[in-house]
């Protein structure tokens, strides 16, 4: 035990914020007051299909920029647990990144690629045998910017098969998830990193007891393509991260062809690509909600 | 010690040593009949003796009647000393109101919840209330804030504690000719650094720190509050050893209690809330397991109704059972707006909820989100806690379970 | 020497000395509530040690704090009540006495509960043979004797020390309740001590009483009690008695003033 931790941290002497990461689109921040928040979990919620992928990938992107710019001026991890990883897209959005930010990549050489580090995960086993493994590669950054993000997509995935419905076995499996949860804030904590774990989503079923049903948050009933969904992982879980998001889209986006070159029904395509981030919960942030979109170029604001 | 060392005449002595009874041990183990008929003295005479025995050995008083063990207090004393603790308000007076006039020191309080529901807001917003100054009716006091989740944003604390230097401002404002010389002068920085703020990150960094607290606090006397949020979150995990766990627990809790009767603080702990598997089905409860329930003096449990928050006040001593509503708004906690419209008299409810009486209207304190013109006396306050309604039974229940019916209204009247 | 092995061991009765001693020395104590004192014939026994067993915020502390303030109040005697969790309220004790009042009367009755609180077995040890000293060296005569002793509750000193490698729990368990029977006895005192229940482990779900087998022949009497939570209703039931059937129960009501039965 060191005396070190006996004393109380000053609030004062903390900056009168966490540190925030913006997400590149300006309504997203102005709706989180900033950002994702450093020294603390937070959760996105979503369907597959709504962009959470994307928005981490972002996110990873914008972590490179300097502060003044709403980054964190470090690299980031990107922990997948999903098959592939979307190298394509990654490159897709760096070369827009690079492209809109010509100040800070000044050589052209200079790939906003190389600060973001990519791991496979593959089982929670596997998680935690990481773990110790980026509590190094934090210490050891001699050439490269300090690591100050940390995304793992999903969660989800790493306990969809391995554990049956017994009560046991849900209870072995909610003590991981506190295990997972605890590594990942003293991560957070340690190193001012800020963590972004993303969920799926499970059909919403009305079961005997009543418990699916749970109100978890501001919102009563999470709706994404028009109909009744909840977070996978259940209460357990949700008492692991500090902020939850959930990103919806509605129900007219589904069925349409997805083609780009159809410039004549551009309002059904904007629609089409038109997402919604409702806060769920968050220590800090009101209950609040805003619309945004995904392009090509990445996550931006919804055309007026 | 010896028996010779009494001061008795040589005589009594002399019997006393010859029957046996050397040492004050032996004495103290007999009554005083026995000791009579023993030794060959009058009853007068041996109490006498066990009398000064018990006065040389420390015991209790040697009157005998007074108190029967050393330390006891007798329960008159008691009511009057319940009666002038302080309580620490929560800004919202429907709540104060079923608490009995807010958090009581000298009183363990847990509080439980679902994410999401509040707890760490009540939690900041307690932190920040025990700093109000005597003046305005509050203690005084510092915090000390005890952080697992990492959920304190200094940021919302300002927030708070720049409405809560608005309030202020505005109660001495109208107070103003009571007051002549005082001034409020507290800003919110002075707020953020009456908070001591601790982080924790492992179950190991937990029992340390409670460990040291008693020291702490002695070196800091005017802490009032000690929150920790939450008690459970490094205990969820799985150990190894579950007997082991249990007992760091209920050593944990025992702290806890001593701290608070020891300097007559307030200790507010803020739980999670869990799935139970009990007689066949899956319900709602307290983390931490039946063993944890008794460790707390009083327990309130945070619940979702419909669309409005909800505090049920599920054990207590002397206080009955009781909801309230309350909200969290940018300036921290609140009454909810439903229930101002109840203090205004307003017969027609959007929502039915059927009250016992409409006295709901209690002097509310000074700092509730309803700018109320009554100022809050600053003596100890018996609130009839009973006139709030009984009706609205919470979803979530400690220990014991209760399913959640969200659209059916057994006990609910929605 | 032999004279002090005398003194300590207590002289031989005969069951007709016994019977005498009952009648005369052991009275029934009302618990204040007049439903359970005809479940229990009467109430608590002097020279018994009674348990009340419940789940959290069943009602425990309140069925102590109203036979304490039944005791002192109508039975003109003395009460101890040993707290172990900071449960214990004045104002509580002060609702359920009828003749609050009347101030005088009731500042009398409430002195006579001590309240003390004990955080661990050993200092439970220590209060209860301080007790007996003061219990030994006080003339019989005096206006009120102790009647009834309150821990509330015992479960809470011992659960932290069962367990664990040695049987040591076990038997300070042991030890403390047969200090208890002997207190009972030896001076006519109704005991009332209260338990929490743990779960009964495997996928069951049901709960049973803690403090597990060997504490269950130590009190004379053993009664469940529980809460219905719809409606704050009590049932309390007889696990075991010592001169009636178990399995009986009633159902009490929690109000305001004190309990009443359905």
């Amino acid at each position: 035990m060191q005396n070190g931790k006996m004393k109380p941290e000053n609030l004062l002497r903390r900056s009168t914020a966490n540190r925030k990461l913006t997400t590149g689109c300006e309504i997203l921040d102005e709706c989180l007051r900033g950002g994702i928040s450093c020294d603390s979990v937070t959760e996105i919620v979503a369907e597959s299909g709504c962009g959470k992928t994307q928005l981490c990938l972002q996110l990873s992107l914008c972590a490179q920029l300097p502060i003044s710019h709403g980054g964190l001026n470090g690299s980031s991890l990107y922990l997948h647990s999903e098959f592939p990883f979307p190298f394509r897209r990654l490159h897709q959005l760096s070369h827009s990144f690079h492209q809109s930010n010509p100040s800070i990549y000044a050589n052209h050489n200079d790939n906003p690629c190389d600060h973001v580090f990519v791991q496979n995960v593959h089982s929670v086993d596997h998680l935690f045998d990481i773990m110790p493994r980026i509590d190094g590669f934090v210490g050891n950054s001699k050439n490269r910017l300090p690591l100050k993000l940390i995304v793992l997509d999903s969660v989800a995935a790493l306990f969809r098969s391995e554990f049956d419905n017994t009560p046991s076995d849900l209870k072995k499996r909610s003590s991981l998830f506190f295990k997972i949860s605890e590594k990942l804030k003293q991560l957070a904590n340690k190193f001012d990193l800020a963590v972004v774990i993303t969920n799926q989503v499970t059909d919403f079923v009305e079961s005997s007891d009543g418990l699916s049903g749970l109100r978890i948050g501001n919102l009563r009933y999470l709706y994404s393509s028009g109909r009744r969904i909840a977070p996978a992982l259940g209460l357990a879980w949700a008492n692991c991260v500090n902020s939850r998001f959930f990103i919806s889209r509605s129900d007219d986006s589904i069925g349409k062809d997805r083609s780009e070159k159809d410039e004549s029904s551009s309002s059904s395509v904007s629609r089409r690509a038109q997402r919604r981030l409702d806060i769920v919960f968050s220590p800090y942030l009101p209950g609040n909600s805003c619309e945004f979109m995904i392009t090509r170029e990445g996550i931006c604001a919804v055309q007026a | 010690m010896e028996a010779w060392r009494l001061p008795l005449s040589s005589s009594i002595r002399g019997k006393l040593i010859s029957a046996g009874y050397a040492s004050l041990s032996l004495i103290s183990s007999v009554s005083s009949s026995d000791l009579a008929r023993d030794v060959n003295i009058t009853e007068e005479e041996a109490f006498e003796i066990l009398r000064l025995a018990k006065q040389s050995s420390g015991s209790s008083s040697c009157n005998g009647s007074r108190s029967l063990i050393n330390g006891a207090k007798n329960a008159w004393d008691m009511l009057h000393e319940e009666e002038s603790l302080p309580r620490i308000t929560t800004s919202c007076s429907d709540l104060d109101s079923i608490l009995g006039g807010g958090i009581s020191c000298r009183d363990v309080t847990e509080i439980g919840g679902v994410p999401g529901i509040g707890k760490t807001q009540i939690g900041i917003q307690l932190s920040v209330n025990v700093q109000i100054p005597r003046e305005c009716g509050g203690l005084g006091g510092k915090a000390i804030y005890i952080d697992t989740e990492g959920s304190f944003m200094v940021e919302r604390v300002l927030q708070i504690a720049e409405a809560c230097v608005e309030d202020m401002e505005e109660y001495t404002g109208y107070m103003h000719k009571h007051f002549q010389a005082n001034q409020v002068q507290m800003k919110p920085k002075d707020i953020l650094d009456n908070i001591f703020y601790f982080r924790v990150c492992s179950y190991t960094e937990q029992i340390a720190l409670v460990n040291h607290l008693d020291k702490f606090i002695s070196e800091n006397k005017d802490v009032k509050v000690v929150i920790v949020d939450s008690i459970t979150f490094h205990f969820r995990q799985d150990f190894d050893d579950l007997v082991q766990r249990t007992r760091v627990l209920s050593e944990m809790a025992l702290k806890f209690m001593k701290l608070a009767k020891k300097f007559s603080l307030a200790v507010v702990l803020l739980n999670q809330v869990t799935t139970k598997y009990t007689e066949g089905s899956f319900q709602l409860a307290l983390a931490l397991g039946d063993s944890w329930s008794h460790s707390c003096t009083n327990r309130v449990i945070l619940y979702w109704n419909g669309d409005e928050r909800y505090a049920y006040i599920d054990k207590s001593p002397s206080l009955p059972s009781a909801s309230a509503s309350y909200t969290v708004t940018s300036r921290g906690l609140r009454n909810s707006s439903s229930s101002s419209k109840r203090c205004s008299h307003k017969l027609s409810f959007t929502r039915a909820i059927s009250h016992n009486g409409s006295e709901n209207c209690v002097s509310i304190p000074a700092f509730s989100g309803l700018r109320s013109t009554s100022p809050r006396t600053i003596s100890s306050r018996r609130r009839n806690a009973s006139t709030i309604s009984r009706s609205l039974r919470p979803l979530v229940r400690a220990a014991t379970v209760e399913t959640i019916e969200t659209s059916s209204a057994s006990s609910l009247v929605d | 020497m032999l004279s002090l092995i005398e003194l300590q061991c207590r002289p031989w009765l005969n069951g007709l000395e016994l019977l005498e001693d009952l009648q005369r020395n052991k009275h029934t104590l009302s618990t204040g509530d007049k439903g359970t004192d005809s479940l229990l014939q009467g109430g608590f026994r002097e020279g018994q040690l009674t348990e009340l067993v419940g789940p959290s915020s069943s009602g425990k502390t309140q069925f102590c704090m109203q036979a304490a303030a039944s005791v002192a109040e109508n039975h003109l005697g003395r009460v101890l009540y040993l707290d172990t969790g900071n449960s214990f309220s004045a104002r509580r004790i002060a609702q359920f006495i009828c003749s609050s009042s009347d101030a005088t009367l009731g500042q009398k009755v409430m002195s006579r509960i001590s309240f003390h609180t004990v955080y661990d077995i050993y200092t439970m040890f220590d209060t209860l043979q301080g007790l007996e000293v003061t219990l030994r060296s006080q003339m019989n005569v005096n206006e009120y004797r102790l009647r009834l002793l309150v821990v509330d509750s015992i479960s809470s000193l011992i659960t932290p020390i069962l367990g664990g490698s040695g049987s040591q729990g076990r038997a300070l368990m042991v030890a403390i309740g047969y200090l208890l029977k002997k207190l009972a006895h030896e001076h006519s005192i109704a005991i009332l001590v209260t338990n929490h229940t743990v779960g009964a482990g495997g996928e069951g779900g049901k709960t049973k009483p803690a403090l597990g087998e060997t504490w269950k022949s130590i009190p004379h009497v053993r009664l469940l009690q529980s809460r219905d939570h719809k409606n704050s209703n009590c049932t309390i039931s007889i696990l075991k008695h010592t001169s009636m059937p178990s399995g009986q129960t009633v159902k009490t009501m929690t109000r305001k003033e004190n309990q009443q039965c359905l």
